[in-house]
């Protein structure tokens, strides 16, 4: 549980009336002949239905605290995954102040980093690269990637040779190595193969618990109370429900049926 | 405008060993299935210049055929990073889409890494090509001491452009089917193949083609060993220019990259 001096401290994510509006491009927003054709006519062949944009988060008001674990609930296409991308950094909001202390990782369908020709090795070191920004404390993490995944020597095949479930083993040991101040998940990682499914339930379990804040954005009712002490709620963009988890999810419950 | 510059300068800088790590993959990743490697990047360079060279040598009637190659050959193997800089520019946001829009790592990386891909393939080709006329022509290996300005203001001129053309060609996807059109008429048009003199009168044609002056700064230094230290200056200053502008247009363009993707 969240310690009662931590929800006194400065919030680490605060969002104040956040709206994030997605311009949508149509085929005439890219083209070279239109553009032209505006630069000569003065822009008068201008058409304001090109302006058009999706409302992905609508006013959204929110005060995160450091060691808080966020459920984030909704239909798919509700919200949640846009704000996972606010929260990280990767969309910056259209409208209203969003300040953020913290770095957020996201972990949103990944891929390796490297091209399939390329060993397990490889995707390895750009990944822990990527991480650290050096190579120092490599090989110590390729032993534990190595061992983890079950891969054995699999590690030093091109990636184009794995099976689904070897992708999936290797990614789930290269995203859940480190821990992570604030983490944002969407959905569960994929953990390939059933006999890998118990070994990567215990890491994902110390993981989570390990990570500093977290968010999770998941249908998994039982997922979602075992890790989170807070639950909001999205549809159609907008923040309709913030509080205690369990009223959160039935709050959704009842929204829906 | 200078922080802003700075922190995209900033990021690239502490993120260097991923982009050029990437980048070794990449080239990796190409010839994985080759038996020579990355080799091919300078024996590609070395069979053009030899089917070229005899096939344009007999039509301009040239006097000196070693000459020739050596001219050709540099001219060539210097084109390649600046014209597949261009053709590929914009499809660096494109190729990369799931890491832009699942993960934190910023845009200018991609543009690193496909630059230092350019970089490390010209180096590997330039080598080979060089090693492979200095034993015709010794004299070449003291030649190299005048070079240096003009290779970096090769590499510097490819960031720029490969960084501009690649913003607009996300926004502009027309671009992609137009460049190798326009890469292709702009070798025909440099003296690459030719002397600057076959073009007779329609010379300030070269005169006036910036991809051309930066090709022809290096190819001539090395050539002729004439380190042309005043107009490599100005080259110079016009391409940190150039960096500067394309770092700003990016800055702005940074946040909207992903939704044209």
């Amino acid at each position: 549980m969240i310690h009662k001096s931590n929800l006194e401290d400065k919030p680490i994510i605060e969002l104040k009336n956040v709206s994030l509006q997605i311009p949508l491009m149509s085929k005439s927003d890219f083209s070279l002949k239109r553009k032209i054709i505006k630069s000569v006519t003065g822009g008068g062949f201008t058409r304001t239905k090109d302006n058009s944009f999706v409302t992905a988060l609508n006013s959204v008001n929110l005060k995160v605290h450091k060691g808080e674990k966020i459920a984030l609930i909704g239909h798919n296409g509700s919200g949640k995954t846009t704000f996972i991308r606010l929260i990280s950094g990767i969309y910056q909001p259209t409208f209203g102040s969003l300040k953020i202390s913290v770095k957020v990782y996201p972990m949103i369908q990944r891929s390796f980093i490297v091209e399939e020709q390329l060993t397990g090795v490889d995707s390895a070191k750009a990944h822990y690269l990527m991480m650290n920004n050096s190579l120092k404390g490599f090989q110590s993490f390729l032993e534990d990637i190595t061992e983890f995944s079950g891969l054995g020597d699999y590690i030093f095949l091109p990636l184009k040779t794995y099976s689904e479930g070897m992708s999936a083993r290797l990614m789930f040991s290269l995203l859940t190595y480190k821990n992570h101040e604030c983490l944002a998940l969407d959905e569960g990682l994929g953990t390939g193969d059933r006999e890998f499914y118990d070994k990567a339930q215990v890491r994902l379990n110390d993981f989570l618990e390990s990570s500093g804040s977290l968010f999770i954005a998941s249908h998994s009712t039982e997922l979602l109370k075992r890790f989170c002490m807070r639950g909001i709620v999205f549809s159609g963009g907008n923040l309709i429900f913030d509080g205690d988890i369990k009223e959160a999810l039935d709050f959704y419950e009842k929204f829906y049926s | 405008m200078r922080n802003s510059i700075l922190k995209v300068l900033n990021y690239s800088y502490k993120t260097r060993k991923t982009w050029w790590f990437t980048a070794i993959a990449k080239t990796k990743a190409r010839y994985a299935r080759t038996v020579l490697g990355s080799f091919w990047l300078g024996i590609s360079t070395l069979l053009t210049v030899l089917c070229l060279g005899f096939v344009y040598g007999t039509v301009f009637k040239v006097s000196n055929f070693l000459d020739y190659f050596i001219y050709l050959g540099f001219g060539l193997v210097i084109w390649t990073p600046i014209c597949d800089s261009i053709n590929q520019a914009p499809l660096i946001f494109s190729t990369n889409t799931n890491s832009l829009k699942n993960s934190t790592i910023k845009p200018i990386f991609f543009v690193c890494q496909e630059w230092a891909f350019q970089v490390q393939s010209f180096l590997q080709a330039f080598l080979m090509v060089f090693l492979v006329f200095l034993t015709f022509s010794p004299g070449l290996a003291i030649n190299l001491f005048a070079a240096p300005l003009h290779f970096i203001n090769l590499v510097l001129f490819i960031f720029w452009l490969q960084l501009l053309i690649s913003l607009l060609g996300t926004k502009y996807t027309d671009l992609f089917q137009l460049l190798p059109i326009i890469t292709n008429l702009l070798f025909l048009l440099s003296p690459i193949l030719y002397a600057k003199k076959n073009l007779g009168s329609f010379g300030f044609i070269a005169d006036f083609n910036p991809i051309y002056q930066v090709l022809r700064l290096l190819r001539n230094s090395i050539i002729y060993g004439q380190p042309y230290f005043e107009l490599g200056f100005v080259v110079l200053v016009g391409n940190l220019l150039m960096i500067f502008l394309s770092i700003y247009v990016y800055k702005n363009m940074e946040k909207k990259v992903i939704f044209y993707l």
